[in-house]
């Protein structure tokens, strides 16, 4: 906003208070934006345990052993091999997820911020113009 | 805790932390801890039924097969047989499952228990810390409700000689009751001191006929020079520390070995000291101690400690004076404080060890002519009252001890 102090018209005014709203509203999204970061990012952590739980499990079993696979509402017979390698891309898979998910939020988080100075500036501002007018 | 001869600024606290946000904050830490809770007793209700399922598992294999009641649709049951007792599909995760026998299912479950119980411990200590957070908020509101006022005053060296002003000094930074205590005996000490140095040559001869026969008692203790090293490097710990690092010397109870000094002159913070001091079992000694290691201590550890280049001499003198009387270089004050913690041969210096980390880098090795006849005594720097058995009873000679 290229408001100065100096602007004391009312016109001016209630366009820099529309643009601390806009700013506002815009940091409130980011906000959400960053608790859904962390949801999901909660959730895929809980996933990823899981996943290297059953890989040790799977490590454990012998090779005669049948494991199974539920598929909806059926139990598929599964080869140890193929189950040990799928568990492991999935492992992999989520670990990418969470890494995207971390440099996203850093990302918000550096947004919020700037948002954060720009709204406290035009605060600042608007300060200014009403202690003068 | 007015500041009476000094400009400085009183903030009431409730200014600082408003009770009300406080409040509102220790109301939010709570709802937080009690989230977690309800966590934990679901964590903890999977721990029992994965125990429950142990046992099951573990009586199946016992029968070729069980005579059950099997539930059929909503509301019947048939009698029915359970067979192939040994044979278990066990859910791995994920959507996999394994066929296992009984035992090896019983393998699993500990295995999943032991993740279980992991994840207990790891709620427990968060909501521990939550309950800390949530304590120091409210006694933080508890505080600024009652108006207590945070003072700040300009510190002048020149001034703060003057003992007369050590309660305003430490009641305007806003320090404990402790501190002001150190506060005051540093005072003590430092006036002591100033008499010794009148004093003079005297108090030398004294001194260092306390520091033969303390050297006498204490021992030999060359082994316990190395663990001072040993001390010193433990820079960084604090009181909980002393106590393990300095039991660890115990069979020296009245080592005041180099030892000593130099965990002394490394162990940081005097509050610590003091609280080393007030934990020490002995009884007597925590009173003289104070003067010898608060003064000590404070002057090492306190920024505007006024003498704190002739504490740094004199603690060097004190460590080693602890039994073995080291003294060399300032046998003035040195031999005061011997004397002084003459009677606490058995005090731990703790509060030596506690505070010091910035003072003495090189002032050990001063000492090294008494140093030999020091004793690690780590135990003892818990009570550090004995910095120097001498200054001490000589402070409680003239003070009338504390």
């Amino acid at each position: 906003m290229a408001a100065s102090s100096s602007s004391f018209t009312p016109a001016a005014v209630r366009e820099m208070q529309r643009d601390l709203e806009s700013q506002a509203n815009a940091l409130s999204k980011i906000q959400k934006d960053i608790s859904k970061n962390h949801q999901v990012r909660k959730q895929y952590t809980i996933q990823v345990g899981e996943n290297e739980l059953v890989l040790k499990e799977l490590e454990l079993v012998n090779e005669e052993a049948n494991v199974y696979k539920l598929i909806g509402p059926v139990l598929v017979k599964q080869d140890l091999a193929e189950a040990k390698a799928n568990v492991k891309k999935r492992i992999e898979y989520i670990s990418a997820e969470l890494k995207r998910m971390d440099r996203a939020l850093k990302d918000l988080e550096e947004k919020q911020n700037s948002k954060k100075e720009s709204i406290f500036k035009l605060q600042q501002q608007m300060q200014a113009v009403q202690a003068k007018a | 805790m007015a500041a009476a001869t000094r400009k400085g600024t009183a903030t009431p606290l409730g200014a600082v932390f408003s009770p009300e946000e406080t409040r509102r904050a220790v109301a939010r830490v709570t709802e937080a801890a009690a989230g977690r809770r309800a966590e934990l007793a679901r964590l903890q209700g999977f721990a029992a039924d994965n125990a429950a399922l142990v046992s099951l598992v573990q009586r199946l294999p016992d029968e070729l097969s069980h005579e059950i009641m099997v539930p059929f649709g909503g509301a019947a049951f048939f009698p029915g047989r359970l067979i192939h007792t040994n044979e278990l599909l066990v859910l791995l995760g994920e959507g996999y499952y394994a066929e296992r026998s009984a035992k090896q299912t019983t393998e699993i479950l500990r295995r999943r228990g032991m993740e279980l119980e992991a994840q207990v411990e790891a709620m427990k200590a968060t909501i521990a810390d939550f309950e800390a957070e949530a304590k120091f908020f409210e006694s933080t509101a508890a505080e600024a409700s009652e108006g207590l006022v945070e003072i700040r005053e300009e510190y002048d060296e020149g001034t703060e000689i003057n003992s007369s002003t050590l309660d305003a000094s430490s009641s305007a930074t806003g320090m404990s009751d402790k501190n002001r205590v150190h506060a005051q005996i540093m005072a003590r000490l430092d006036e002591l001191e100033m008499e010794e140095k009148e004093a003079g040559s005297s108090s030398e001869e004294d001194g260092e006929e306390d520091e033969e026969d303390e050297e006498e008692d204490a021992g030999p203790s060359e082994d316990d020079e190395e663990e001072g090293d040993v001390l010193s490097d433990d820079n960084d710990h604090q009181n909980a520390s002393f106590g393990a690092s300095f039991s660890g010397s115990g069979r020296n109870d009245q080592s005041h070995g180099s030892a000593q000094p130099k965990s002394i002159l490394k162990k940081p913070v005097g509050k610590e000291i003091l609280k080393g001091a007030s934990l020490a079992p002995s009884a007597r000694t925590p009173h003289s101690v104070f003067p010898g290691q608060a003064s000590i201590i404070n002057s090492e550890i306190q920024l505007p400690t006024k003498k704190a280049v002739s504490f740094q001499d004199d603690n060097k003198h004190i460590i080693g004076s602890s039994k073995s009387s080291p003294l060399p270089q300032c046998p003035e004050y040195s031999s005061s404080l011997l004397k002084v913690s003459s009677d606490n041969t058995s005090h731990e210096r703790k509060i030596i060890s506690s505070g010091q980390k910035q003072a003495f880098t090189g002032s050990i090795i001063e000492h090294d002519a008494n140093m030999s006849t020091f004793q690690p005594s780590k135990s003892e720097d818990l009570q550090n009252p004995a910095i120097s058995p001498r200054p001490v009873s000589r402070f409680k000679m003239q003070k009338g001890g504390r």
